[in-house]
C-alpha cells in the first residue's frame, strides 16, 4: 500500500501525474487549480472576491455558467459553492458573486431529465445544509428558441465556387432544432450545428444578463480535443479565440469574457475527484472513467467506447486517439493545449486596416476567403462530351431523377444568386455545409436588434484599433 | 510519351444513370474521388488531376521560363507520377523549365537498389537525364551500414538528415536550384497534425509552405503535391499504368508518426475533406507575436554572434547555422561506434543489417 505523497500520513487512493494522493489531498489538489484559474489575474479577482466599498458596501458579481450535467460542470460547480461557502463564513453572510448556471435542452425528455437532475443536487445532503445555493440560480433554455421569432434564411453553397448566399426564407417561424439535425449528413456536422447553437444561446444569456464572466466547464482533456477538433476541420484560424479568456468577447458586445477553471485538470481527475466526493449520483447519463483509482485495477480497460469508428464524430475520434496514447505518451494532451495556448489570429491574411467579416453560421471571425482557397485549388469540370453514345447518355442523365435534383439544385441557386445576398462563411461551415444534400441550411436572420448594435459597435472598435 | 489506354470493357451493357460521371454525366464512374467523394469517370479524372497540380503551380509561381529543375525521384508512386507530370505538364502548358531527375541511393539492399532499376526505366522513359548520388560516395556509410551499428529505431533520423545534405549536393553537382519533390497533401497533414501533438512550435508554421529554403541556401525545394491526395496519386500511377516500385522501406517509420498516420487514416474515413481540411488549418497556424519576437531576436543575435555570413560547416562546408553541421555530427557518432562494432565482429556490411533487422522484429 502505497502514502499520499502530500500529506506522508494517508494510505493513498488516488494516482495522478505519477504522484499518489489520498482522497483529501487530491480534493485540494483539484480544487486548488480551479480556484487559481478563477483568481489568477486581476480581472477575473474582481467579479469573485468579496470587495467592499469605501461606505462599507460591497458589489457582487455577476457569473454565468453553461451546464451540461456532466462531471466537469459538476466538480466545477462543486467548487465554486465551495468558494462561496468559505466567503459567507468568512464575511459574515457575504458572497463576493452569484451564480446562474445555463442548460440547453434539445427536447423535454431532456428538460426532465435535467429538472431531476438538479431537484437531486438541491436535495443532496451536500448542499442542502445551508442556504448556499441561494445564490445560484439555474435556468433552462430551449435550444429551439434559437429559431423562434425569428427572420430565417436559406444559406446556399454554390457548388463550383463555394461561394455562399442567402434568401429570406417563406415558411418563416416554422423550422426546428430537429429539422436542422435531420438535414446533416452525419454525426459530426450534426454534434457541429448542435454545439454552434448551445454555445450561442449561452452566450446570448450572458449577454443580455450582463454578467462578467461566462464560465465553460471544459476539462484539460475536452480543450485539447476541441483544439486537435478544430485543426481537423479547417477551423485551425480560430483556436486562439476559443481559448482567450483575457479578451472582452467581441462577438457579444464586450461585455463578459470567457473564463476556463478547469482547464488545468484532466478528465480523468475530474472524474476521480467524484468518485472520492461520492457525488455519482448526481451525474446524467455519464459513466465515470475510473482509470485514477488505484484499487480499481480492473476497471482500467473499461471505458473503452464502443461505437464504431465511422459513426464517431471528428472530436470523439480525437479523445479515443488521446485514451490510447494514454499510457505510452502520456503528456499529449497538455502538450497539444500548451500548443493551442501559444496560437494567435491569422490577422496576416486581411488587408491593412480591414476587420475580419463573421461567419454567419458560427459567429468565428473569417480570415481569409474560403472560396477562394478552394477554388484555387479543386477543378470541377471535366473531360467534354465527344461521342454520340456520350451525348445520349448525357441526356438520359438530364432527364433522370438525378438529373432533376441537380437541375432543382441549379434552379434554386440561379433564383438565390440573382435575388439573395452574400452572406459570409468561415471555411469549417462551408465544409459542412458542402457535404449536406442540397448545399443549404436554414439559419436565423441576425435582426436582433441587440445583437446588431453589438456588432455595429464591435466593428467601430476594431476598425479604430 | 505514350500511354496506352484502359482497355474498355467487352460487353458493353448500357449503363444506368446511376453510374455515369457526376463532373460530365457521360461516361461511366469508375473512381470515387477521396477528395471530395465525387464520383467521376477515368477521361475527368485524368482532366481534374493534372489540372489542380497545374494550378498549384501556376498560382504559387513555382517556376519560371528558362529555369532548371530537378525533380526527386525515387521510383515509388510519388516520384514517378511526379516526374511524368512535370514533363506533360512543362509540355502542355509551356512551363519553359528544364527538367532532370535526381536520385539518392541511400544504400538499403532489397529496397533502393530495386527502386533504382524503376527510376534508370523512367529515365528512358520520359527521356530526362539522371543524376544519382549515393551515401556511399558522401559520407563512406550506406544506410544498412548505419543501422548495423546504430539501431533500426533511428534510422529515418539518420536517414532525413543525410538526404537533406544529399539532394543538395546533387543538385549543386548539376548546377541546379531547384529540387521539386513528391510530398503530398497526406504527407503535409501528417506532419501539421504530428508538429501539434509533439509541440513542435518551432516547425509548426512552416510545416505548410509549398516552398522552402534553408535560410541562405541557394537551393529551394517546392511541392507541387501540397493539396493532391495520396490516394489519386495511386489511382493516377495506376490508370496511366505508370512504371513504380511499391514496395515500403524495410526499415519501419517512426512509432509516433505511426500513430499519427493512424489517426489519419481513421479521419479520412468519417470525412475525407479532412486532409486539405487540416492543410488549410496548417495555414492558418500563427505564433503570438510577443513569444516569436524574442525567439527571431534571440536566433538573430545568434547569427550575428556566430557567423558574420556563409554559415558553412568547418569539416563539409556544408550550409549550418552551428560551427560543425548536424550530418557531420551523426556521421562523427557513427565512426566511433564503427571502431568499437569491428572489435566486437567484423559485420560493416548489408548482411549484418538484414539480421539486425530480424532480430529485432522478432524481439517485439
Ligand atoms: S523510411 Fe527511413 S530509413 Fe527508409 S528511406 Fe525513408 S527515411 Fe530512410
Ligand atoms: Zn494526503
Ligand atoms: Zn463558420
Ligand atoms: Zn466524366
Ligand atoms: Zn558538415
Amino acid at each position: 500500500m502505497e502514502v499520499c505523497q502530500r500529506c506522508k500520513k494517508e494510505i493513498a487512493i488516488i494516482r495522478s501525474r505519477k504522484e499518489f494522493f489520498c482522497n483529501k489531498c487530491f480534493t485540494k489538489f483539484v480544487s486548488l487549480k480551479q480556484r487559481k484559474r478563477m483568481m489568477g489575474d486581476e480581472y477575473y479577482r474582481n467579479v469573485f472576491k468579496v470587495a467592499y466599498n469605501k461606505d462599507g458596501t460591497h458589489e457582487v458579481g455577476k457569473v454565468v455558467m453553461g451546464f451540461d450535467f456532466q462531471s466537469s460542470c459538476l466538480v466545477a460547480l462543486d467548487i465554486i459553492i465551495e468558494l462561496l461557502r468559505e466567503q459567507y463564513h468568512q464575511h459574515g453572510g457575504r458572497v463576493g458573486f452569484t451564480l446562474d448556471i445555463v442548460s440547453v435542452y434539445q427536447n423535454n425528455k431532456t428538460l426532465n431529465h435535467f429538472k431531476d437532475a438538479w431537484e437531486c443536487i438541491c436535495s443532496s445532503e451536500r448542499y442542502s445544509n445551508d442556504r448556499i445555493l441561494d445564490y445560484v440560480k439555474i435556468h433552462f433554455i430551449n435550444a429551439d428558441t434559437f429559431y423562434h421569432k425569428k427572420n430565417l434564411m436559406q444559406i446556399l453553397v454554390h457548388n463550383i465556387n463555394f461561394d455562399s448566399m442567402a434568401l429570406d426564407w417563406d415558411e418563416k417561424y416554422n423550422y426546428s432544432i430537429e429539422d436542422l439535425l435531420k438535414a446533416c449528413p452525419n454525426r459530426n456536422t450534426r454534434n457541429d450545428f448542435w454545439n454552434i447553437i448551445v454555445q450561442h444561446t449561452v452566450k446570448q444569456f450572458a449577454m443580455q444578463t450582463k454578467c462578467s464572466v461566462l464560465i465553460w466547464g471544459n476539462s484539460m482533456t475536452k480543450l485539447a480535443d476541441q483544439i486537435l477538433g478544430l485543426v481537423i476541420k479547417g477551423r485551425g484560424a480560430n483556436i486562439a479565440a476559443s481559448l482567450d479568456s483575457e479578451s472582452l468577447d467581441k462577438a457579444y458586445g464586450n461585455i463578459f469574457k470567457n473564463l476556463y477553471p478547469m482547464k488545468d485538470i484532466l478528465l480523468s481527475e475530474i472524474d476521480a475527484y467524484i468518485i472520492c466526493q461520492k457525488m455519482d449520483s448526481l451525474l446524467v447519463d455519464y459513466t465515470l472513467r475510473k482509470s485514477l483509482i488505484i484499487s480499481d485495477e480492473d476497471s482500467k480497460k473499461e471505458n473503452v467506447n464502443t461505437t464504431l469508428i465511422k459513426n464517431m464524430s471528428i472530436n470523439e475520434l480525437v479523445r479515443k486517439y488521446y485514451e490510447d496514447m494514454e499510457g505510452e505518451y502520456s503528456n499529449i494532451i497538455s502538450t497539444v493545449l500548451r500548443t493551442g495556448d501559444k496560437l494567435q489570429a491569422p490577422t496576416k491574411y486581411l488587408e491593412e486596416g480591414t476587420i475580419p467579416q463573421i461567419c454567419f453560421i458560427c459567429s468565428n471571425a473569417i480570415y481569409s476567403n474560403p472560396s477562394v482557397w478552394l477554388n484555387s485549388i479543386t477543378v470541377d469540370e471535366g473531360h467534354p462530351i465527344e461521342t454520340e453514345e456520350e451525348k445520349e447518355y448525357y441526356k438520359q442523365w438530364k432527364e433522370s431523377k438525378m438529373g432533376v435534383e441537380t437541375e432543382q439544385y441549379l434552379k434554386l441557386r440561379d433564383y438565390i444568386w440573382n435575388n439573395g445576398d452574400a452572406v459570409p462563411l468561415c471555411y469549417g461551415c462551408t465544409i459542412n455545409l458542402n457535404g449536406i444534400k442540397g448545399k443549404n441550411v436554414i439559419w436565423p436572420r441576425n435582426t436582433d436588434k441587440e445583437l446588431q448594435d453589438v456588432l455595429n459597435e464591435y466593428q467601430i472598435n476594431a476598425d479604430d484599433k | 510519351m505514350s500511354w496506352t489506354a484502359p482497355i474498355d470493357p467487352v460487353n458493353k451493357k448500357p449503363l444506368k444513370v446511376s453510374q455515369l460521371c457526376e463532373i460530365c454525366h457521360c461516361r461511366k464512374a469508375i473512381i470515387k474521388r477521396p477528395k471530395n467523394l465525387q464520383k467521376i469517370c477515368k477521361e475527368c479524372f485524368f482532366y481534374v488531376f493534372e489540372t489542380e497540380i497545374h494550378n498549384t503551380i501556376v498560382n504559387n509561381k513555382l517556376f519560371y521560363k528558362g529555369e532548371r529543375v530537378a525533380v526527386g525521384a525515387s521510383g515509388g508512386k510519388d516520384s514517378t507520377v511526379l516526374c511524368y507530370i512535370m514533363k506533360l505538364l512543362n509540355e502542355r502548358h509551356n512551363y519553359g523549365i528544364d527538367i532532370q531527375l535526381l536520385s539518392i541511393d541511400e544504400g538499403i539492399v532489397g529496397y533502393r537498389d530495386d527502386s533504382l532499376a524503376t527510376v534508370k526505366r523512367n529515365q528512358k522513359q520520359y527521356g530526362l537525364p539522371l543524376e544519382i548520388v549515393s551515401y556511399k560516395e558522401l559520407y563512406n556509410w550506406t544506410m544498412d551500414e548505419i543501422v548495423a551499428v546504430a539501431g533500426i529505431r533511428n534510422s529515418c533520423t539518420y536517414c532525413g538528415v543525410f538526404r537533406r545534405q544529399a539532394l543538395d549536393r546533387g543538385a549543386q553537382r548539376l548546377g541546379i536550384n531547384h529540387i521539386v519533390t513528391g510530398h503530398n497533401a497526406d504527407d503535409m497533414a501528417e506532419t501539421v497534425l504530428m508538429n501539434i501533438l509533439r509541440g513542435d512550435v518551432a516547425r509548426l508554421e512552416k510545416s505548410t509552405s509549398i516552398i522552402t529554403s534553408s535560410s541562405g541556401s541557394p537551393i529551394k525545394r517546392s511541392k507541387p503535391f501540397k493539396y493532391t491526395y495520396q490516394k489519386e496519386i495511386v489511382l493516377y500511377a495506376h490508370y496511366k499504368k505508370l512504371d513504380y516500385f511499391s514496395t515500403e522501406c524495410t526499415y519501419a517509420p517512426e512509432a509516433f508518426r505511426g500513430t499519427a498516420r493512424e489517426l489519419m487514416k481513421n479521419l479520412e474515413g468519417i470525412r475525407p475533406s479532412c486532409i486539405i481540411d487540416i492543410i488549410h488549418s496548417g495555414e492558418n497556424l500563427v505564433l503570438k507575436e510577443k513569444k516569436k519576437r524574442i525567439v527571431s531576436n534571440q536566433s538573430e543575435q545568434q547569427a550575428k554572434k556566430q557567423f558574420a555570413d556563409g554559415n558553412r560547416c568547418e569539416r563539409c562546408n556544408y550550409l549550418s547555422s552551428n560551427k560543425i553541421c548536424k550530418g557531420c555530427i551523426l556521421l562523427e557518432g557513427l565512426e566511433k561506434s564503427r571502431a568499437s562494432v569491428s572489435i566486437e565482429c567484423d559485420s560493416a556490411n548489408d548482411g549484418a543489417a538484414r539480421t539486425l533487422r530480424t532480430l529485432e522484429r522478432l524481439s517485439f
